[in-house]
């Protein structure tokens, strides 16, 4: 599903150059759920970039389902993260003045379909988190899981083959995460492949495997313990 | 006053945005300032004095359509009318009247034998004995006219009038050594007709106020008698628009003429100065309006800025800045982008100038308007920007620690 | 897509009604400042008569006084001819097609019954006045070249007085009387207001009303009407004549002229003949200064005349940095505005949106922001319109806002809004749409 072969990142200003993945390999296959982990300025950031297509890697290779993107340009890899990737953000991102239902129809806006099948997918989608009956509200009328939830309903309106979620339940109080996390499971199971960033190492732990950043590089942790994973994230957020 | 360094250094940042409000305040500069030289010139112009009582004075034209009339008649009884309404100090019939864009215009000689470019040009008045009265002119030499001097110029009768009396600078222009009074001028059209200067005026404008031969003026006694008769009369402080009501119903009554207009002097110079009028009111707003939108662009962007400044506002206040070190960063900043713009915009103003006036010549503005068109500006920049400042210095210090 | 960003559009405006209130302000009075200024230049500058403004050409002799300047164009010589020159030349087989000898006048109009008399303008003129100048007719038409021989009193009125004295109906063959002479009336002018008044363009009166009552010149001065406008003189007869015959045979300067000349050869051919009818004039001890005689069609005559006043001008030109000022306010304040869109291009950059949807995105809210200011400009100028009116004399007939301008003013707005939020829109479309995200 995503391979990246020896992917480098490098940021240039004027005055310094900084080398925020230094030949990153990482394999995730269909139908996985991977947790990424690692501590501030690892490059976590950069990697869900460029896995979302947001940036181009400076070298490497990177295939997403078979096809190499690393050096499309900016139309083709548009189509692409609006066809196949799908995000969520810590922060919900929602735009504050449109409702629910325009929230969740703005990635098939860019897919040029008919606004009655738009309408139907919205309408679907926000069945399936549980917020059918509010399409009109705004998300201010939200609380921050429902408003999680609307940003998963966008994530996967167009029914993306790929969710990449950056610390999807940072913001929320454990009993909303938890509520999130079971979404994002079921999501999972019915076949949807994910990419979940995260610090929290219960998530990561319910993830099927978990990769490892550090220093830019990338590395498979083995199937510890919670307690042991805690233990290793803390050391390396100091 | 340790701030400017990191302001200015921020300030280059954002180029593009400092060069813009530095553009708009510069060009708003170029604009105001040559608008209000434009309008303080005009407005000059139109306070100059005419020489006549000009709150107090009125004009009456007349147009007669039975020609078979006895014009000479209906002169005097008009005049006669006019003479007793109560109010009235003095009224004439004249050809026309100062500043009214409208008159006669000739030339005359000291000496016979002179060639036409050599003449001295004149606006030439047409009046009868009350003539210097109503026209409110102070007789500074000499005598007024007698009733013996009139002469009538009609289709039927040249009368060429004998004397003459001349404004001061009319008198200084035909004899510089200001032995005017008593010698005889020639009239250029007409021939060479001699007149003797018997009387010298204070001043009084020409018909043309535009002409620079304004002040050169002359009254002759002569009744015009083609089709009608101007009258014009002056009233005691306060009563023009009394007796110019009473004036109308009184000449009304004769039915062999119609009354064209009655309006005051002030109504007469108001038209002949429409253009400039209507330049001063035009650029005028043009100042306000300008002003009004350049002040609003600061306080957009300022406010536009405290809003995206929330956070590193919050940080400030933090560590240890007060609020009046928050309003003053936000005023030290403006300044230094109006000290960009204003100094482009001295170039761009003397530049609009020049360009103006080698075009249109409007004039050469005098170098204070500079100096004065800057502070303006530069106080409205920091009038502006006191709006978003005092918002910024409103900002909690415990901002800085909430995370969105 | 248009639709939806249209929507957007209008959401977004909503979410920032202070600035873009400011921003429509703006454009509104740069763009409001800048059509009036431009509407009255632009009517003032205009051609007057279309079709025929490249045949017709004033004529200017230099009569005036030997010790005067010399003569270096156009300008420097006086608009109006005198009466015996004019009248030597429309009396004279010329070159031209047609020609026209004509001064303005005035009379008192007394109407039948008992309305009161009132004061008319008149141009006294000849029958070719009305083919030449194209004049259009409601009822009959010009008298002709019999009339103009006979002396005739006879007269074309226009519309306005037709309406005032005959309730509008066809007056052919009734009677007008001006001041103590009767005339009949011949022809009815429909509604005819060149623009600019351009046959009789002296000082100022370039943007008066056409005349209401048109008579044969050798009646006016059979009846010795007096002239109304400029008159200039130099010299009066040497011989004593009565006042009107002198004037008549002075060299004072009161009448217009235009011949009509419709090729290249008869240009030339016209040229000549006025030359040599002045070499003839000086055989006879007139025109004493050196031989200069003018031709201008009505365009160059306009511009002989001054009629675009160089205030008109400093204005326009003032109004004009005035409206980039506020393209750059509106510049600055876009940029403002879509520096803080960043977040929501972002998410939309990351939803699949390529940086062409959104700069289309974004360029439709700033063509939105053009039209509503477009749309506050067409006001503004009409109000401006109605100042101008107001404080010029004479302007009425300049200061019409039509559709057209309306639609001139919106498109004048949205192409500054468009230039002026181009730079932002694409400063905004270029935004990297990685790394903000967090942020918001």
């Amino acid at each position: 599903m995503l391979k990246m072969s020896q992917i480098t990142k490098v940021y240039r200003t004027e005055l310094v150059e900084t080398h925020a993945l230094q030949g990153l390999d990482l394999h995730v296959e269909e139908g996985e759920f991977v947790a990424i982990t690692g501590p501030s300025g690892s490059g976590k950031t950069t990697f869900l970039n460029i896995a979302g297509l947001l940036e181009s890697p400076t070298s490497g290779a990177y295939l997403l389902d078979g096809e190499d993107v690393s050096r499309l340009n900016d139309r083709a890899r548009s189509r692409i993260r609006n066809e196949k990737v799908g995000f969520i953000f810590q922060s919900f991102n929602l735009i504050p003045d449109l409702n629910l239902a325009d929230n969740v129809d703005v990635p098939l806006r860019y897919r040029g379909w008919s606004a009655a099948r738009r309408r139907d997918i919205v309408g679907k989608m926000l069945d399936r988190v549980g917020l059918g009956a509010r399409h009109n509200y705004l998300p201010s009328q939200l609380s921050g899981g429902q408003q999680q939830r609307v940003a998963i309903a966008r994530a996967l309106a167009g029914q993306p083959r790929f969710l990449l979620a950056d610390e999807p339940t940072g913001n929320l109080d454990s009993e909303m995460a938890e509520a999130v996390m079971g979404l994002l499971e079921t999501i999972n199971e019915q076949g949807t492949t994910i990419v979940m960033v995260t610090h929290d190492p219960d998530l990561a732990h319910r993830a099927h495997r978990n990769i490892h950043i550090l220093d830019g590089q990338a590395s498979d942790v083995p199937d510890l313990a919670p307690g042991n994973v805690m233990q290793f994230s803390e050391s390396l957020r100091v | 006053m340790t701030d400017i360094g990191p302001i200015f250094r921020a300030l280059l940042q954002n180029k593009l945005g400092t060069l813009l409000i530095a553009l708009q305040i510069a060009l708003t500069l170029a604009i105001v300032t040559n608008a209000a030289f434009i309008t303080q010139q005009r407005a000059a112009d139109i306070a100059r004095p005419t020489g006549l009582d000009e709150p107090n004075t009125g004009i009456i034209l007349t147009t007669i359509f039975d020609m078979q009339l006895d014009q000479m008649q209906m002169l005097r009884d008009d005049l006669e009318t006019l003479r007793t309404i109560p109010g009235v100090i003095a009224a004439t019939v004249v050809n026309s009247v100062p500043a009214s864009g409208s008159g006669w215009n000739d030339g005359l000689y000291v000496d016979a034998e002179q060639l036409s470019n050599e003449s001295v040009n004149y606006g030439r008045f047409m009046v009868d004995e009350q003539g210097l009265d109503t026209f409110g002119l102070e007789l500074v030499a000499g005598r007024n006219f007698e009733p013996e001097d009139m002469v009538r110029f009609s289709m039927e009768e040249n009368g060429i009038p004998g004397v003459l009396v001349v404004s001061q600078a009319l008198a200084d222009a035909l004899f510089p050594d200001g032995d005017a009074l008593g010698k005889t001028v020639f009239n250029e059209v007409g021939g060479g007709q001699p007149m003797r200067i018997v009387g010298i005026y204070d001043h009084m404008q020409n018909a043309w106020p535009s002409s620079d031969r304004v002040d050169l003026t002359a009254l002759v006694p002569v009744y015009m008698l083609f089709g009608g008769g101007m009258y014009t009369l002056r009233t005691e402080p306060g009563q023009l628009p009394r007796v110019l009501t009473e004036a109308e119903e009184l000449l009304s009554k004769n039915r062999s003429r119609i009354i064209d207009y009655v309006r005051t002097f002030e109504e007469q110079k108001r038209r002949t100065y429409s253009g400039d009028i209507a330049m001063i009111k035009l650029l005028g707003s043009v100042i306000a309006v300008l002003s009004v939108i350049t002040g609003l662009g600061i306080v957009g962007l300022a406010w536009f800025s405290v809003t995206q400044r929330r956070k590193q506002i919050g940080t400030r206040r933090a560590l240890g800045a007060t609020r009046w070190d928050i309003v003053r960063y936000f005023m030290v900043e403006i300044g230094l982008i109006s000290m960009t713009g204003l100094f482009i915009g001295m170039i761009g103003t003397i530049a609009l100038n020049w360009f103006l006036d080698t075009s249109y010549e409007v004039g050469r503005m005098p170098l204070w308007y500079l100096p004065v068109g800057t502070a303006a500006l530069w106080l409205l920049g920091q009038l502006a920007v006191l709006v978003p400042a005092r918002r910024a210095a409103k900002i909690p210090p415990a901002l800085a620690t909430r995370s969105v | 897509m248009f639709n939806y960003y249209l929507r957007l559009a209008l959401s977004s405006i909503r979410r920032t009604p202070v600035l873009s209130a400011l921003m429509v302000l703006a454009l509104g009075l740069g763009i409001g400042a800048f059509m009036t200024t431009f509407t009255v230049y632009h009517l003032m500058s205009g051609d007057p008569i279309p079709h025929r403004s490249d045949m017709l050409y004033a004529v200017q002799l230099d009569n005036w006084d030997p010790n005067r300047p010399p003569t270096e164009s156009a300008r420097d010589v006086r608009a109006q001819l005198t009466w015996q020159d004019g009248n030597n030349l429309v009396l004279a087989d010329t070159p031209a097609t047609r020609q026209v000898h004509m001064y303005g006048t005035g009379a008192v109009v007394v109407p039948e019954g008992n309305d009161p008399p009132f004061d008319e303008s008149v141009r006294a003129t000849w029958h070719s006045f009305f083919p030449m100048f194209d004049v259009p007719f409601l009822y009959g038409g010009p008298w002709g070249q019999a009339e103009d021989e006979a002396r005739a009193g006879v007269a074309v009125i226009g519309r306005e007085l037709n309406d005032k004295l005959f309730n509008g109906e066809n007056s052919v063959g009734r009677d007008l009387q001006l001041d103590d002479q009767h005339y009949r009336v011949v022809g009815v002018i429909d509604d005819w207001q060149p623009m600019p008044r351009f046959y009789h363009s002296d000082w100022g009166r370039a943007f008066e009303d056409t005349e209401q009552v048109f008579i044969p010149m050798n009646r006016a001065i059979d009846l010795q009407m007096g002239q109304r406008g400029n008159t200039n003189c130099w010299k009066m007869p040497d011989e004593d004549l009565p006042l009107f015959e002198g004037f008549l045979k002075s060299e004072c300067v009161f009448t217009q002229f235009w011949a009509e000349l419709e090729t290249p050869q008869q240009v030339a051919a016209y040229k000549d003949y006025l030359d040599n009818y002045v070499r003839g004039q000086k055989a006879i001890g007139r025109f004493e200064r050196p031989l200069a005689t003018f031709i201008s069609d009505v365009m160059e005559w306009m511009d002989v005349m001054r009629v675009v006043r160089d205030d008109n001008r400093v204005l326009l030109r003032l109004s004009f940095l005035f409206l980039l000022v506020c393209v750059l306010n509106t510049v600055g304040l876009l940029m403002a505005k879509f520096m803080g869109k960043g977040g929501e291009v972002a998410l939309r950059r990351a939803m699949g949106a390529s940086r062409r949807q959104v700069f289309q995105q974004n360029l439709i809210e700033v063509g939105l922001i053009g039209v509503l200011g477009g749309l506050a400009g067409a006001g503004l100028a009409w109000l401006g319109l109605r100042a101008v009116e107001n404080m010029y004399r004479g302007y009425q007939h300049l200061v019409h806002l039509d559709a057209v301008m309306l639609l001139t003013a919106i498109a004048t707005a949205t192409v500054f809004a468009v230039l002026a939020g181009m730079y932002p829109v694409w400063r905004v479309s270029r935004l990297a749409p990685a790394g903000l995200l967090k942020t918001q």
